[in-house]
């Protein structure tokens, strides 16, 4: 099939962006507001999007799934073009993107935004059918439903096991804020149940903030193990529900195995990865280093220091659209800060959260050092509920802003 | 008025000047777009969306309480949350202008 909608639009510069998560459905609305000349085409298979952020205190039985769903009738309405359907094929040569169902959309500048993909078989057993029995809920949807209901279905005495990867990954306090809120369910619902945490690391983010706070909310209800104690998760038996480490054995009643993630497909098979699994980029325009015109934003690139975030992404997109919209005039990018800040759940009321300001380097983004970090380790009450309110409220705005 | 006190303060930022940083002459078109950028992370949070009141309010409000409260929290002189690791990570010059730029802002500005 021909080339179709925006090809026909004459003159005007042409951006198409793969993916309409908090990347791709950011810089798709900040390209609109920084030049409305500019067409702008958004290429996404669901019409429902689903937030990984908050995903957590759905699985934690405090929100209901809806808080999780979005649609795209607000993007649209600012003038982008939404597509929905999955791109198949990016042909950087006659610069253009081929969508499943045989549309062909040409671009000027395209931009690469569609997540991470989880590497199958990194831990043996662990594929798409384990997955339906040992849920992953890295990315949100069916998943996330599924590991709530097993947690529902689970009687009073039960094991929880949680399994996350190695670095880097997506949103790297997710795991532990994920451990936190299922404690609180457990706690509150079955209070002879366990929770495990079997890391393939040796340390996380923000650990002496969870494990202090875990102690005081939670007791000895959690059990974190880093790499050291059994050694990182090599297999599962998903029928029995087994996980392997290196060295034991757990049965688990409910598995939450987080398997190690790089870029999605559709960049991995356009050329842009790099034997790390994740993008290059130029730290000061987000363009490939593998493939000239082509931007990558969100979790897909590497972002150096900058964290896997929603948080993240949309700061990069909202930077990655002006300078777009520059090149596109020929002129040339500026450099700038970013900044970042993950908030995590530990129980309700209770808020923590990890800050950074960043600044491209010789090739990668780089931490500004003496800023950021994570929120003092001795607190007020106040002050942690201060930062639950503040998660709460960033959830708002930024789905707000980027959805509504 | 405004205009020039922007390019007062923008024009140290500019000096050291890597090959893809705009060298050129910093008419507000090029200055103006600096501080966007600048300030493009503020609005992750402090975002006016009208239903929520949580995150205080900057856009629109006067630059020189803004760069009080910036310099305050990155001194350690004023109480935060997350703002004093955040403000850690700007030089005084790029905190006034991000000032100028959120107080030049509409209220109801969508960023
Ligand atoms: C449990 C959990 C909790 C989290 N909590 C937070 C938090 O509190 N704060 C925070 O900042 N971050 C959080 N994150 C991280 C956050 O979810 C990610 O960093 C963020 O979603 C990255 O945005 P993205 O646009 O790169 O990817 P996504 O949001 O995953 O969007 C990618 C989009 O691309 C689409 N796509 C994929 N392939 C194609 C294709 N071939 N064609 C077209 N479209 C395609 C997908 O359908 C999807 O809509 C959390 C993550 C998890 C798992």
């Amino acid at each position: 099939m021909g080339a179709k909608g925006a090809s026909a639009r004459g003159a005007s510069a042409r951006v198409v962006v793969i993916g309409g998560g908090y990347a791709g459905a950011t810089v798709a609305r900040s390209l609109r507001a920084s030049d409305p000349s500019i067409d702008v085409t958004l290429i996404e298979p669901r019409r429902t999007f689903h937030s990984c952020p908050f995903s957590n205190l759905v699985i934690g039985g405090l929100q209901p799934f809806s808080v999780l769903c979005f649609g795209y009738d607000d993007i649209a309405a600012t003038g982008v073009r939404m597509v929905f359907e999955r791109a198949i094929r990016v042909d950087p040569v006659t610069k253009t993107v081929r969508t499943e169902g045989d549309l062909d959309f040409h671009y000027d500048r395209l931009v690469m935004a569609p997540g991470i993909e989880m590497i199958w078989n990194a831990i043996s057993g662990y594929n798409e059918a384990a997955a339906e029995l040992m849920p992953h809920a890295w990315q949100a949807g069916p998943q996330t439903l599924l590991l709530r209901k097993q947690l529902e279905d689970m009687p009073d005495g039960g094991v929880v096991v949680i399994a996350p990867p190695a670095n880097p990954f997506r949103c790297p306090p997710g795991p532990y804020e994920r451990a936190s809120l299922i404690a609180h369910y457990l706690k509150t619902n079955k209070p002879r149940s366990k929770l495990m945490i079997l890391d393939s690391k040796e340390y996380f983010s923000k650990q002496i903030l969870f494990q202090r706070a875990w102690t005081e909310i939670y007791g000895d209800l959690i059990e974190w193990h880093g790499i050291f104690d059994f050694g990182a998760v090599i297999a599962v038996r998903p029928l029995e529900r087994v996980l392997v480490t290196e060295s034991k054995e757990v049965r688990a009643d409910v598995a939450n195995v987080i398997p190690p993630q790089r870029a999605a497909r559709i960049a991995q098979i356009s050329g842009l990865a790099d034997e790390t699994g994740w993008c290059p980029i130029n730290p000061v325009t987000f363009e490939s280093s593998l493939q000239a015109g082509i931007h990558v934003l969100g979790d897909a690139s590497n972002a150096g220091a900058m964290p896997k975030s929603a948080f993240s992404a949309n700061a990069q997109a909202k930077v990655c659209a002006v300078q777009i919209a520059r090149l596109l005039k020929g002129k040339p990018p500026i450099r700038t800060k970013l900044a970042n800040t993950c908030y995590s759940l530990v129980a309700p009321g209770y808020g923590i959260s990890i800050a950074g300001v960043y600044e491209p380097g010789e090739v990668l983004i780089d931490s500004i050092k003496g800023a950021g970090g994570i929120s003092p380790i001795y607190a007020s009450a106040k002050f942690r509920r201060l930062e639950a309110d503040y998660g709460a409220s960033w959830y708002r705005t930024i789905t707000e802003q980027v959805f509504g | 008025m405004r205009t020039f006190r922007l390019l007062a303060l923008v024009l140290p930022l500019l000096l050291p000047t890597p090959p893809v940083e705009v060298a050129a002459a910093p008419q507000s078109g090029e200055s103006g777009a600096t501080i966007k950028l600048l300030a493009a992370s503020c609005s992750g949070c402090h975002a006016n969306a009208a239903s929520d009141d949580t995150f205080p309010e900057i856009n629109g409000r006067p630059a020189a309480e803004i760069q009080e409260a910036m310099l305050a929290f990155r001194a350690d002189e004023r109480k935060g949350t997350v703002m004093n690791r955040i403000a850690k990570g700007y030089s005084e010059t790029e905190i006034g202008a991000i000032a100028d730029y959120l107080a030049a802002l509409d209220e109801d500005a969508e960023d």
